[in-house]
């Protein structure tokens, strides 16, 4: 940024301003406080001398009489009060010289100001003064988190005091509401059952979808019983929603009441459904929820432009096709049950086997194979990307994407038929990674394996190579960096990083019998 | 629009005061409304921004100048790697930094934050003043706000009365 003073004189500012064309469109864009408080348009100077010198001298005396706090005043007050609600317009230019410097602000920043606040707070500000009366009721946020224990003696208290404040505040229109079903006794002293949940979590859903809100936050009990899902989602004005902690036990979730959903965040939920439908759905992000293990729940989002699927427990779901997708980032490890660690020959075996004929040949790389950027994570025993990459379709747009690749040979392979499919990428990133029982099992592997097979990328201006710290991984390094020369990639296109250990794999102690079933207790 | 090296889009900003401001225009789009008005043509010129003066006009552009993302955006869904974190603790350690000033000044950043729609800074000014007056008395947030209270003492006893279910 440079800054400086304008250098040209009066005439020849005049003139510029002459010959510049005038811009029209600008006015209608400021929002309409705005507009009422610069009366003189483009060329004023600065607004608040201006405004001090052209307002009405009713206004000014009526807010002169501020700054002394005498009682004989309080009727001259008042009527200054009355004045300036007849000039509705000018209330904020009125208050301008006074010390009053927040009440200068419009109404609709001072609803912002005050959603900030805690709910029970936000109410108290209406004793402040005549202007602060009834801006609470108009705070287009609502946050119901459950009792501050310094304002709330118990959960029945604040409770009541929701109720009362849903009662008086009726139905303005909400912008963003959050709502914690947090347990009703907080007590669990000499109870054997767990605590009972919030009765009213349904009936304030409800209301905050009754006020139209567009950004909607659900927090589930993750204390007490699981908090299921009951009220119907239907919201003609719903644009966000996100969902925490709470379990959805039904066969078939149908999103189409809601057409203006774009965004769906859920974390730790658990979604023993059979299908889940999203027509309107642009960003969809899964972390932690759990799936069914006996069968894969059905995604369908056609509008979906971003996904995020990480960390989810079950079976991973199989995904609808998604035309319009632009970014994926998808992490198969943790709590994933498409595993396969040597299955001892049973039939129904995905990982061994492949898919059952006839059901589906992809989980996820077909409907992907649209994107742009990509980000693939899982973990050894995953079989899921292996299996999809059998009827592998072109990566027709995809551009930029990032593998997390474990240092075994069947990694490699699997590298250079990803390549092969993704024709303009122009941007890969490769972090390798390792753990214990991975290392022990790596440890029985040739050093270099052939790769026979090549692949051409004549777009791949950038390739990345990023290393956990203290894995000793030189050789699959070297032999990636040969793979990427030999099919054309210059070496001064490859960079090298390190990156963190996740601290997960230190606490991991898992035996190695976990991973090969028939390890005989030798290295 | 004046180029300058690099092709990097430089965009000029007025204040009424009469002060020119040239800065990026991935800077100056760090500001919704400026960002529109760029989308739909309307800034081949200098581009006015009315009511907001020099002082104020050039903390906003600091405040931009910092929050503008250094590297163009990859789209793929952030990694984890340290760096972003580090990052957004430079950033808030900054921002507190930046806040750090007199009420006047604050009430006046809210505005222009408002003006220019910059989410961020709205909220980081917002913010601060609700820090102030969060978990205070109502004299004391009188006076943190500077609101002088024009109610009659029975009429305010009334609105106390009514709403008793809030006061506790």
């Amino acid at each position: 940024m440079s800054h400086r003073e304008k250098p040209a004189p009066a005439a020849v500012r005049a003139d510029r301003q002459a010959l510049a064309p005038p811009p029209p469109r600008r006015v209608p864009m400021l929002p309409s406080y705005w507009v009422h408080l610069t009366p003189g348009g483009s060329s004023t100077p600065n607004p608040r001398q201006m405004e001090s010198t052209t307002e009405s001298s009713c206004s000014l005396t009526a807010v002169g009489g501020w700054s002394k706090v005498a009682t004989d005043r309080r009727v001259e007050n008042r009527c200054a009060a009355r004045n300036r609600n007849q000039f509705e317009g000018m209330r904020k230019k009125a208050v301008v010289t006074s010390e009053d410097r927040i009440s200068e602000l419009p109404d609709v920043l001072l609803h912002h100001v005050l959603s900030l606040l805690p709910v029970h707070e936000a109410v108290q500000t209406s004793v402040l003064a005549r202007r602060w009366r009834y801006l609470w009721k108009h705070i287009p946020v609502l946050r119901l988190l459950g009792p501050n224990k310094k304002r709330f003696t118990s959960a029945e208290d604040f409770d009541k005091f929701v109720n009362h404040l849903i009662s008086l505040r009726g139905h303005l229109p909400l912008v963003s509401c959050e709502i914690q079903a947090y347990p009703t006794s907080d007590d669990y002293a000499g109870e054997p059952d767990e605590p009972l949940p919030n009765i009213y979590f349904d009936s304030w859903i409800q209301y905050a979808l009754l006020c139209k809100v567009q950004v909607l936050k659900i927090i589930g009990d993750d204390v007490g019983a699981e908090t299921e899902l009951i009220v119907p989602l239907i919201s003609q004005h719903l644009r966000s929603l996100e969902v925490h902690h709470v379990l959805v036990e039904k066969d078939f979730v149908d999103f189409s009441s809601c057409p203006m959903l774009e965004e769906l965040k859920m974390q730790h939920c658990g979604l023993w459904v059979r299908k889940m439908s999203f027509p309107s759905l642009k960003r969809l992000w899964l972390t932690e929820c759990n799936f069914p293990e006996a069968y894969r729940v059905c995604i369908s989002a056609p509008s979906l432009v971003s996904l995020r699927l990480h960390d989810s427990g079950g079976k991973t779901p199989l995904l609808e096709s998604m035309p319009l997708l632009d970014t994926a980032s998808l992490d198969l490890s943790g709590r994933c049950n498409d595993k396969c660690r040597g299955c001892g020959g049973d039939p129904s075996c995905e990982g061994c086997h492949g898919y059952p004929a006839g059901s589906y040949h992809s989980v996820l790389l077909n409907t992907l194979s649209n994107a742009v950027n990509l980000e693939l994570k899982d973990q050894p025993e995953v079989y899921i990307y292996k299996r999809d990459l059998e009827c592998c379709p072109i990566f027709g747009r995809l551009k930029t994407l990032l593998l997390d690749m474990w240092c075994r040979a069947t990694d490699l392979h699997a590298l250079v038929r990803i390549l092969q499919h993704t024709p303009v990428l122009e941007k890969l990133t490769l972090q390798l990674r390792s753990d214990w029982n991975l290392l022990s099992a790596a440890r029985g592997e040739r050093k270099h394996v052939r790769i026979e097979q090549s692949f051409s990328c004549v777009h791949l201006q950038e390739v990345s190579i990023e290393c956990e710290e203290k894995l000793r991984v030189k050789d699959k390094v070297n032999q990636i960096v040969k793979i990427m020369t030999r099919n054309g990639v210059l070496t001064e296109n490859i960079s090298f990083k390190k990156i963190p250990r996740p601290e997960v794999y230190h606490l991991v102690c898992v035996s190695p019998r976990a991973f090969d079933p028939y390890w005989s207790g030798e290295d | 629009m004046a180029t300058r090296e690099a092709g990097k889009k430089m965009i000029m900003l007025k204040s009424p005061d009469g002060m020119e401001f040239e800065v990026e225009e991935a800077v100056a789009m760090e500001s919704q409304t400026i960002r529109k008005m760029i989308e739909d043509d309307c800034a081949d010129t200098a581009i006015l921004i009315p009511n907001i003066n020099s002082k104020i006009l050039s903390r906003v552009i600091e405040y931009c100048n910092k929050h503008v993302p250094t590297t163009g955006a990859t789209g793929a869904a952030a990694s984890d790697t340290v760096a972003p974190a580090a990052l957004a603790e430079d950033l808030k350690i900054w921002d507190a930094e930046f806040i750090k000033v007199n009420r006047a000044t604050r009430f006046d950043l809210i505005q222009a934050a408002s003006y220019l729609n910059i989410k961020g800074l709205l909220d980081l000014t917002s913010q601060t003043t609700i820090d102030t007056i969060s978990d205070n008395s109502l004299e004391e947030i009188r006076s943190f706000l500077s609101t002088k209270n024009d109610y009659l003492p029975e009429e305010e006893q009334t609105i106390r009365r009514e709403n008793q279910w809030a006061f506790q």
